[in-house]
């Protein structure tokens, strides 16, 4: 577990709101290793959405540097954002996101056929998935059909579909009963073990980080952690 | 690359949604009115039926293009591919809603069309910027309703 995923260094991130401008992130910096579950805590409203966010790719820091997989997100246009989003790094919002009139297999099926994979191929790599995450029966299914549980595996499976280097779960456990709370962080550690993933978890559950190899906090914009209070003091 | 699944994509949604048959509907009655009415109908009653129906069909399937328009960009759409899930339906409800018109040559028809096209894109862009920006619990919530 030593090579470096996720680099943030100096991370800064703010919003207008209104006429006075809220800094969410502020001096962010933190590693993040290969196989590597990190659970990423703190009040609502402390930044944590934002910083999976801009590690996703779905947003750009005002200041500071995100390096995912190697590639330097703030080096890649809006096509290579998408790249990355679509090959290197999965987000799976607290909502899930799933797409309501889409069944299971077809919400599964999402970036595999943005990415312009073969039907065969993407037959076989949905099977597969279906299978791991144990929805095969489910593959016919609408969403609103679905329990908690089902439904925040749906998401993940879309996620682990494309094989990424990194899952990013907001919240997972958010809408879940303890019993499938554990069994999503069961499954976390399982896609670690199986695919060498690494997966950063966004909780304000203090019980979600049991489950996890390492732990943050992160309190009105600063997160504190070991590492990167050494990276900040070499700097 | 793709152009293909998200033009697909597209239709499935509509076909599925409840917004086009809407218009399909708005769009016969219309056209009932005209052939009864003929000419007596005044041209700016015509626009002012036909625009809240198309926009309304729309809006009826909003909460799925929104979600659509979410899922694409958090799994890597490219810029290109968002822009044709935008344009797509857009250019299917208007068609739907002004082309009948337009071949009957009537001039206050063919400004059904054009505004029609205009409030559907307005509408599809509206739907994308929320999902770009709406990753908000509230909008969260309200999708998952």
């Amino acid at each position: 577990m030593t090579d470096a995923v996720v680099v943030l260094r100096n991370v800064w991130k703010s919003y207008k709101e209104g006429d006075s401008v809220v800094t969410v992130l502020k001096n962010v910096s933190a590693i993040f290793y290969k196989g590597e579950i990190a659970g990423i805590h703190g009040p609502s409203g402390s930044g944590k959405t934002t910083l999976l966010r801009i590690i996703a790719g779905l947003e750009r820091p005002d200041r500071g540097e995100v390096i995912v997989d190697g590639y330097n997100l703030n080096m890649l246009d809006d096509l290579g954002l998408a790249m990355i989003r679509n090959t290197v790094v999965s987000y799976i919002p607290q909502d899930y996101g799933l797409v309501e009139n889409l069944t299971v297999k077809e919400n599964i099926e999402l970036p595999l056929l943005i990415a312009g994979i073969p039907k065969e191929e993407r037959e076989a790599k949905i099977r597969e998935v279906l299978e791991y995450m144990g929805l095969l029966s489910k593959a016919s299914s609408y969403p609103a059909r679905l329990s908690g549980g089902e439904r925040q595996r749906v998401a993940i499976a879309r996620a682990l579909v494309t094989t990424p280097s990194v899952l990013l779960a907001d919240e997972p456990t958010a809408n879940l009963d303890w019993e499938n709370a554990i069994k999503v962080a069961e499954m976390f550690k399982k896609i670690r073990k199986d695919f060498e993933t690494t997966v950063l978890i966004v909780t304000h559950d203090p019980r979600i980080l049991e489950y996890v190899d390492r732990s943050m906090n992160l309190m009105d914009g600063v997160l504190k952690d070991k590492l990167a209070t050494l990276i900040g003091r070499a700097q | 690359m793709g152009v293909i699944a998200v033009l697909t994509l597209a239709l499935k949604q509509m076909l599925r949604g409840h917004g086009l048959k809407v218009c399909l509907v708005a769009t016969l009655m219309l056209a009932i009115l005209i052939g009864t009415a003929g000419n007596k109908v005044p041209g700016p009653v015509l626009v002012g039926v036909a625009l809240p129906a198309v926009a309304s069909s729309l809006i009826i399937d909003f909460r799925t293009y929104y979600s659509m328009l979410r899922a694409l960009y958090m799994v890597g759409a490219t810029p290109r591919q968002v822009k044709i899930y935008v344009l797509v339906p857009s250019a299917i409800f208007s068609a739907t809603y002004g082309l009948p018109y337009v071949t009957m040559g009537v001039m206050w028809l063919t400004l059904v069309f054009s505004l029609s096209l205009i409030s559907s894109v307005a509408v599809m862009v509206l739907a994308l910027r929320v999902a770009k920006k709406g990753f908000s619990t509230s909008i969260a919530m309200y999708t998952q309703q």
